[in-house]
This record gives structure tokens, C-alpha cells and sequence, in this order.
């Protein structure tokens, strides 16, 4: 049989399979499926930053610090609404204009050659440190009924979350894959070197990019902030790693140059049911067919088959991924 | 290699797949005096501490499958393996969509797991917090399960070391994180305390070693040899409290500056024999984890009423218009140390 197509079809039905097996550990559980609905608004904030991480990945990039911008634009909504007492649209605007302005300076250090890990692990921490100066370790709190709504309300019976995902989902998808700059991206992420030959401008795709993450993570902010109904100082700490492993398990290429928006979407899926339904599975015994031996499906065992599993995946991606650039 | 990864993918497909159809008999149900309820209308309970696979959780758990299996309860006891409260909200989340009759939380966060208990109020779910208290209006908690008031861990505390030290003499206080809301409410107490009965105790500004047993070590070390004159250390958590005594016995003042605090038994068994830390207080986590599953109970049947009242094993607990409180704290010392396996 033709090994390439073996291959292919591996590679493409597995992580399909993940989400079949996934979706059916949390079905099995839920007494109604509507009942999913409200688990999602966590996973589609995540998703959000997923698709932003997604073009930085395909340019050959990382951005480590999605979470501390999250973090930074929320206590930069809730100190000014609150301390400084601003109208809530305008904090609101402002803390989108914060994680902007944060990205682009993450784009910025990079367009000067500083290493996207480097900078980004930097910023992480500045970021951080800046929201908890701000917010000197105390919470914000009491945001009206209206602001609320946006984090626990819902859409044409989706939740809000969910409407935002589509709607970024939709725009990136067109962004990176339909326009020059998403082309851009691509070669970026092949060849940094030729790129530059071709004639791609990549100071000004690198700026762009990282302000277009951080646009986004001030956006999904908002949400966040909105859904726990408090801006908290530590907010957004680890959501960076969540982030990553979407991309990851979704199928794009980590070093850059391969992938797809729809493969993240794919991979939040996956990571979304896997523990969601992980959870629901809660306080059972796993047992191992044959060997006779019982698993807990305790916090632990869950912490390791997420891990084992995005090993897994990215072992699979690496191996069974084309040798040349494809149209995906 | 390359050539078999497809096969080995469909394999590890097919284990998966396996091993959880392996997993759809139900958990064996816990054994237990359930008759007084008709099969399949148990009460489910979630309750879910601030973290997994610490000393302190895992008593509670020990108390609380105690009191499910002598009420006949379906208890799942499961948290996040960090103390991080968006993983708690989650959670919650999940439980309300899986149809929990009560849930009992002890929130990282008062203010963010407000929503969320509320969220399972209005689902008709009966609420509770245990250990930690969330915001009670915003949340709309019907009961905390109270370890302990407040007012007397602090005094307790201030006590035992004014009794040790005569009432007199420089002191510090070693806490865990700047933000951790029982630590700051249980510093009030004692100032308050302080300021009131022993005037001539001085306390110097606060350690802060952000619940790193190393660095509480450390932290008090430079402190005693900065102080020389200091004359008592409060470790206040059970991570702080082990950290301290080792820096006294390092420094060889056992004896000479008097150690007490928060902590567990087999935390700290062994500073207790060789009487760094002659005495130290706590409540028994196991009890706490005992009585926040009968109160659930109590709440489910709509039987708790503001009073006094036994439940189960613990006699005379005391119910305000909003609390339930385990009692005052206990002293351990090297006498009865050994009789407390946690």
C-alpha cells in the first residue's frame, strides 16, 4: 500500500479520532447536551488566544506572554473604571488599546532581532508585574449587571464566548489564509533568511503580528473579566500553556511555516472535551483491559494523560508531517 | 520506524478506546446505611478543596468519606492540583451540568468563585464553603463550615506565646503568601489580641515567604541573627511552621526562642520531640471534612436550624444564622502528639 498515503491519512485521522473519543467521555456523563453549552466560555476565551498564537507559530514565533496581557489589560480596565473612575466603555477601550499596545512592543523588540522566546518570557513577567502594581494585590470587584452579562450572557442561545470564537475564527481564517500578510507569514515561518530576499517586509509583518496577539488578548480580556466577575492580579497566569498546546495538538507545526487556523480549532477541541470530560469522569476507577490494572482518574492522572497525550501528538506531527511545504 | 507510526497510532487509538469502555461499570458504591433513601435518589455531593494531594485535603477527604458512607451520600471529592480558583470554577461548572444536589467548596478566591456559586445556586443546588469563605452576598452561600472563629485562633496563639515568653519581648510572625485571606484575617486577630493584653510584646514587621518551606527556613534565619534579643516566632501555616523550626535548631536557640504556630502533627512531629516547637495549634482537618458533609446533609433536608446540635461523632456544634463551627482550636504538644496519625 502506498506509504505516503498511509501517512496522510494517519495524520489527519487521529487527531478526529481524539475528538470522537473526547466528545463521546463528556456525552456519556452529561444527562442533556445542552448542558455543554455553559463549559464552553472558558475554552472559547482560550480558543481566541489560540488563533492569534496560531499565526504567530506559523511566522516561526512564540508569544509566552498571552496570559500576563489578559491579566494587564483586565487590571487596567478595573483600575480605571474603579480607582480613576472612567465611563466602563471607555476602560474598556482602553484596556483593548493596553494589550495592543503591549503586543506591538513585543513585535516591536523582535522586529530588532531580540529571539520571540527571549522576549516574550520577559514581557511575560513585566506584564504581570505591572498589573499586580497596579492592582497592589487587592481584587476589583462590584462591575455592574451590564458588564457581567457580556462574560454570562448568551447569543442565539450560544454562549457569548462562543460568538466571539466564530467571529475570530472567521476573520483570522481570512487573514492568514486569504491575504498577503498571511502569505508572508507562511514564508516567514519557512526561511526567515529568504523571506527577507523575497522581499517580504518583516519588521513591519513582525510588529503587526505581535500587536494583532496582543489586540486580541486585550479583547479576550474583556470576557474574562466580565465571566469572574472580578479583575485579580494573577488572572491570566498559565493561560499561555493551554494556549500553546491547542495550536499544538491541532496539527500546525511548532517551528513554524505549516499549519492552519482550522487545525486550532481542531486542537481546542480536543483539549477542551479531553478535560472537561477528564473531570466529569471525576471520582471513577479506569480500568485497563486485560492487565487488570485501575487507574483513579484523580487531578494527577489527569495532569499526566494530558501530558502524555500532547506527546504524543506533537511525535506524530513531527514524524508524519510532509517534508515540504503543502498547501495544508 | 516512519513506516509503522500510522499502526502505532491506530494501536494506541484502539487502547484508548479500550480502557475507558473498561470504565463504564459504575465505581462501587460506597458501603453504608443508605436504606433510609430508595436506590438512585442518593444524594450527590461535589465538595472540592482548595488543591489535591496536600496532608491537610487529603484528611479532610478521610472525614469527609466518613460521613458519606454513615449517610448514605454519593461524595465526589476532587479539586485542582493547584491552587488556582479558575480550575475551581471550572469545576463547578461541570458539577452543575452533571446535576449535583450539593456542592461545598473551599475557594483560592472569595471574590472570582463568586459567580460560579451562584451560578449553582440558581440551579437549585445547595452551597456551601468550607475551610475558606467565599464573598456570602455575591455568591449567595447558604452556610460556611467554620474550622475555627477566627478571634480565637489569635488569641489562642498570642497565648501560648505571652505564657512562654512572660508577657514580654521582641516577636515576629512568619505567614505564607501577602494575599492569603485566612492568614491576614488570623493576623488581625493577634494584633488585636497583642495590642490588648500584652502591650509589652513587640512585634516586628511580618515574614512573607510566600508559602516556600526554604525560604521561611532562610527568611528567619537572617532574622534571628539580625535579632538577637528576639525572644518568639509564630509560623502560621503548615508549610511556614517546619521552616522556622528548622532555622531556630540551626541556629541552636532551641529553647531559647520559642516556636509555635499552624500546622499539622506529622508535619512537624519532630521539632515537637525535641522541643523546638513546644506546643502548636490546629483544629482536625478530618473533623472539618466530617462535619461540612453532614451539614450538607442537614442543608439538603432542610434541618439546620441556628442552635447547638450533634452530628454523628462530634457532639454539641454550634450553628449561628449563617456558620457552622467546628470549635476551638486544639493544642498539640509533645504529650498527646503521637495520637494523631495526619
Amino acid at each position: 500500500m502506498n506509504v505516503a498515503l498511509l501517512r496522510r491519512v494517519a495524520r489527519e485521522a487521529f487527531p478526529w479520532l481524539l475528538l470522537a473519543f473526547a466528545m463521546w467521555m463528556v456525552l456519556a456523563r452529561l444527562p442533556k447536551i445542552s448542558s455543554l453549552l455553559p463549559l464552553w466560555r472558558p475554552w472559547a476565551e482560550i480558543g481566541v488566544l489560540a488563533l492569534g498564537m496560531t499565526a504567530v507559530i506559523l511566522s516561526g514565533g512564540i508569544d509566552l506572554s498571552v496570559g500576563s496581557m489578559v491579566t494587564l489589560s483586565g487590571a487596567v480596565l478595573g483600575y480605571l473604571w474603579q480607582v480613576t473612575g472612567l465611563p466602563l466603555g471607555v476602560a474598556a477601550s482602553a484596556a483593548v488599546l493596553t494589550g495592543t499596545v503591549a503586543g506591538g512592543l513585543n513585535g516591536l523588540a523582535i522586529s530588532w532581532g531580540m529571539s520571540p522566546l527571549v522576549t516574550t518570557l520577559a514581557s511575560m513577567a513585566l506584564y504581570s508585574g505591572l498589573a499586580m502594581a497596579l492592582l497592589e494585590q487587592s481584587r476589583i470587584t462590584g462591575f455592574p449587571p451590564a458588564f457581567l452579562a457580556l462574560g454570562n450572557g448568551s447569543f442565539a442561545g450560544l454562549p457569548s464566548q462562543v460568538v466571539l470564537l466564530m467571529t475570530a475564527a472567521a476573520t483570522l481564517a481570512v487573514l492568514v489564509h486569504a491575504t498577503r500578510f498571511g502569505r508572508y507569514l507562511f514564508s516567514l515561518g519557512d526561511q526567515r533568511k529568504s523571506a527577507e530576499f523575497a522581499g517580504v517586509p518583516v519588521p513591519q509583518v513582525e510588529r503587526a503580528l505581535y500587536a494583532l496577539n496582543g489586540f486580541l488578548a486585550g479583547l479576550v480580556a474583556l470576557w474574562f473579566t466580565a465571566r469572574r466577575g472580578a479583575a485579580v492580579a494573577d488572572a491570566g497566569q498559565g493561560l499561555e500553556l493551554q494556549v500553546i498546546a491547542c495550536v499544538v495538538l491541532g496539527g500546525t507545526r511548532v517551528t513554524g511555516g505549516w499549519g492552519s487556523i482550522a487545525r486550532t480549532l481542531l486542537g481546542l477541541g480536543i483539549l477542551a472535551h479531553l478535560e472537561i470530560g477528564l473531570r466529569l469522569w471525576g471520582n471513577q476507577t479506569l480500568t485497563l483491559p486485560g492487565l487488570g490494572w485501575t487507574i483513579p482518574l484523580n487531578a494527577n492522572a489527569r495532569l499526566i494523560l494530558i501530558g502524555l497525550l500532547v506527546i504524543v501528538v506533537a511525535l506524530l506531527n513531527e514524524r508524519l508531517a510532509p517534508r515540504q511545504r503543502d498547501s495544508t | 520506524m516512519i513506516r509503522r507510526l500510522p499502526i502505532i497510532a491506530l494501536l494506541l487509538c484502539a487502547l484508548v478506546v479500550g480502557c475507558t469502555t473498561g470504565s463504564e461499570t459504575p465505581a462501587p458504591a460506597p458501603s453504608g446505611s443508605g436504606a433510609d433513601r430508595p436506590a438512585g435518589k442518593r444524594l450527590k455531593v461535589g465538595m472540592l478543596p482548595k488543591l489535591v494531594g496536600i496532608d491537610y485535603f487529603n484528611e479532610c477527604q478521610k472525614g469527609a468519606q466518613e460521613a458519606a458512607s454513615e449517610l448514605g451520600i454519593d461524595l465526589t471529592y476532587d479539586g485542582p492540583s493547584t491552587d488556582k480558583v479558575e480550575l475551581q470554577v471550572q469545576m463547578i461548572d461541570e458539577w452543575i451540568a452533571l446535576g449535583y444536589d450539593a456542592i461545598a467548596v473551599s475557594p483560592n478566591d472569595p471574590e472570582v468563585i463568586a459567580p460560579a456559586l451562584k451560578r449553582a445556586r440558581d440551579a437549585g443546588i445547595v452551597v456551601l464553603t468550607w475551610d475558606a469563605d467565599a464573598n456570602p452576598t455575591s455568591s449567595g452561600r447558604q452556610v460556611f463550615v467554620n474550622q475555627c472563629p477566627v478571634a480565637d485562633v489569635g488569641s489562642r496563639l498570642v497565648d501560648l506565646m505571652a505564657d512562654a515568653i512572660g508577657g514580654k519581648g521582641k516577636t515576629v510572625i512568619v505567614t505564607g503568601s501577602a494575599t492569603s485571606p485566612n492568614q491576614n484575617a488570623w493576623m488581625q486577630a493577634m494584633r488585636a489580641h497583642l495590642k490588648e493584653k500584652y502591650p509589652q510584646i513587640e512585634l516586628l514587621e511580618t515574614l512573607v515567604p510566600d508559602e516556600n518551606q526554604n525560604r521561611a527556613r532562610q527568611m528567619t534565619l537572617d532574622l534571628l541573627t539580625a535579632e538577637p534579643e528576639l525572644a518568639g516566632v509564630w509560623g502560621i501555616t503548615s508549610v511556614a511552621l517546619p521552616g522556622v523550626a528548622e532555622a531556630v535548631k540551626q541556629a541552636g536557640k532551641t529553647g531559647k526562642v520559642f516556636v509555635t504556630g499552624l500546622s499539622l502533627p506529622s508535619t512537624v512531629k519532630g521539632y515537637v520531640k525535641d522541643g523546638t516547637i513546644p506546643r502548636f495549634v490546629l483544629w482536625s482537618p478530618k473533623d472539618l471534612g466530617y462535619l461540612t458533609i453532614h451539614a450538607a446533609k442537614a442543608l439538603a433536608d432542610q434541618q439546620l436550624d441556628p442552635g447547638t446540635r450533634d452530628f454523628g461523632r462530634l457532639k454539641e456544634i454550634r450553628i449561628t444564622s449563617d456558620e457552622v463551627i467546628l470549635g476551638p482550636p486544639f493544642v498539640f504538644d509533645a504529650d498527646n502528639i503521637d495520637q494523631f496519625s495526619f
